[in-house]
């Protein structure tokens, strides 16, 4: 029997489903940080995420046996997310924007890890680009942050994300395409002096 | 730079960006939560269903004890037993009941001979005991048996044990009947068609020769020799009993004796039988 880490997200599920309680472990290590961010960037409270990840994490575990590897694990995982998170609009009434002075944005922002250099200038600046992308990025219509977040957190391809999302592959496509220049608009020449700063940053 | 590296270098930089995780204690409720639902429910279907193999092994051990308690001790070997005596124990009855018939014409009669109930007892107490040592000799030479012998022996034995009660049946007659000047010379007159004067009764070589002429060598087997020896000492204690009861002189003191003896062979030839 391979190692989990070798194993695919499928037959990782198939070994969770049979009764192998490490082969979760080695899932869940795999895409807990996808799943939590998708849901974070979404609802904007950190709170509210953390239940909402646990939701779907628990629909999961109660889910194993009717798995079955018709299609990427990937994508079963975040359409119970996309499930929950709907379910929690339609719960809430409405959806949340987030803001510079939100707290749980505040504190995604604090989670940033901070560059390796002690420079204060440096970190400082680093953390500021960060803001920005994450203000780019929720200041973006929810179906095009969700196609966005899908495919950067989920690693999700266009056609998956179509299936998810029950909308056609070009739609899609434009909403990525919406999404992605907004930011870049947002960020200017920033884009480059960010992307260097969090590469230096994460060593 | 062309727009799809711009796209990457965006997705770069906001993977770069985004590294915010769970925490840590949500990561390990749900692990548990997983490692709970996963690892609980076979235990508690092992706890619930532990028995079954045991009982499964109990039931077996209780059905095999019971069968075997059912079955008879030896099935078998009784069977083989059984088959090689049955003959020769009906030939056997039927030569005790031809010897009782002579015993009791034996018995019967004369006064003047009153040794002769007290003799002849001795071969039906012999008789019956015969079995026990046939069966240990059936027992013990079963595979002997039926390799040496055909498988009519026995009925062979059998007929001519018959023949033989039958032709000695008047010669007993004749013994229990004492003549009246020349009590020797009676019994040895005829006896089985054999002219007495040759039969020296109280020599086993005589006798010996009366049995080869019986069962001539030729036709002689293992389980007719055994016959043979088994009845011809009978027959000796006979004759014996007849000449020293003719040629006792006090009968009387006898009596007693023989007949507690012949009791007590009864009472054992009983239980044989």
């Amino acid at each position: 029997m391979p190692a989990p880490a070798t194993q695919s997200d499928e037959d990782l599920m198939l070994a969770y489903a049979s009764g192998d309680a490490a082969a979760f472990d080695a899932l869940y290590a795999r895409h807990k940080g996808g799943v939590y961010r998708y849901l974070l960037r979404q609802c904007r409270q950190a709170g509210v995420a953390a239940d909402l990840f646990q939701d779907v994490w628990m629909n999961l575990i109660r889910a194993r046996s009717s798995y079955a590897p018709t299609a990427k694990f990937t994508t079963w995982l975040y359409r119970l997310a996309h499930n929950r998170l709907i379910d929690h609009y339609r719960a809430s009434g409405h959806l949340t924007l987030v803001s510079a002075d939100d707290e749980a944005h505040q504190d995604a922002v604090a989670a940033i890890p901070a560059a390796r250099s002690d420079e204060p200038q440096s970190r400082a600046e680093n953390r500021e680009l960060s803001e920005r992308l994450r203000a780019a990025l929720a200041a973006l219509p929810p179906a095009q942050r969700e196609a966005f977040l899908l495919q950067q957190e989920g690693g999700l391809s266009l056609a998956e994300i179509a299936e998810l999302t029950d909308v056609g592959t070009e739609t899609v496509k434009s909403r990525l395409r919406y999404a992605v220049g907004k930011l870049r608009a947002e960020l200017g020449g920033q884009l480059r002096d960010l992307d260097d700063g969090l590469r230096e940053g994460l060593g | 730079m062309n727009e799809i590296e711009r796209d990457r270098e965006v997705g770069t930089a906001w993977r770069a960006a985004s590294r915010e995780e769970p925490p840590p204690a949500l990561d390990a409720a749900i692990r548990a939560e997983a490692r709970r639902a996963v690892g609980a429910a076979p235990g508690r279907e092992r706890s619930k269903h532990w028995w079954y193999p045991l009982a499964a092994a109990a039931t077996v051990a209780v059905l095999a004890v019971s069968i075997v308690q059912l079955m008879p001790p030896e099935q078998v070997a009784p069977t083989v037993v059984a088959e090689q005596s049955a003959v020769p124990r009906a030939a056997q009855n039927e030569v005790a009941r031809q010897s009782a018939g002579a015993d009791a014409r034996l018995a019967a009669p004369p006064p003047a001979a009153p040794a002769a109930p007290s003799a002849t007892p001795t071969p039906r107490a012999k008789m019956p005991s015969a079995p026990p040592r046939d069966q240990g000799v059936a027992g013990g030479a079963i595979e002997r048996e039926r390799a040496a012998a055909p498988a009519q022996a026995p009925e062979a034995l059998a007929k001519k044990q018959l023949a033989e009660a039958k032709e000695e049946a008047p010669a007993r007659a004749k013994l229990a009947q004492p003549p009246p000047e020349k009590p020797d010379a009676a019994p040895a007159a005829t006896f089985g068609g054999i002219s007495a004067p040759s039969l020296p009764r109280s020599e086993p070589a005589a006798t010996s020769t009366l049995m080869k002429r019986r069962n001539p060598p030729p036709t002689r087997q293992p389980a007719p020799q055994r016959c043979k020896l088994r009845v011809a000492p009978s027959e000796r204690r006979k004759w014996k009993a007849g000449s020293r009861q003719r040629q006792s002189r006090t009968p009387t003191k006898r009596k007693p004796r023989t007949s507690a003896r012949s009791a007590s062979r009864t009472g054992s030839s009983g239980s044989g039988i």
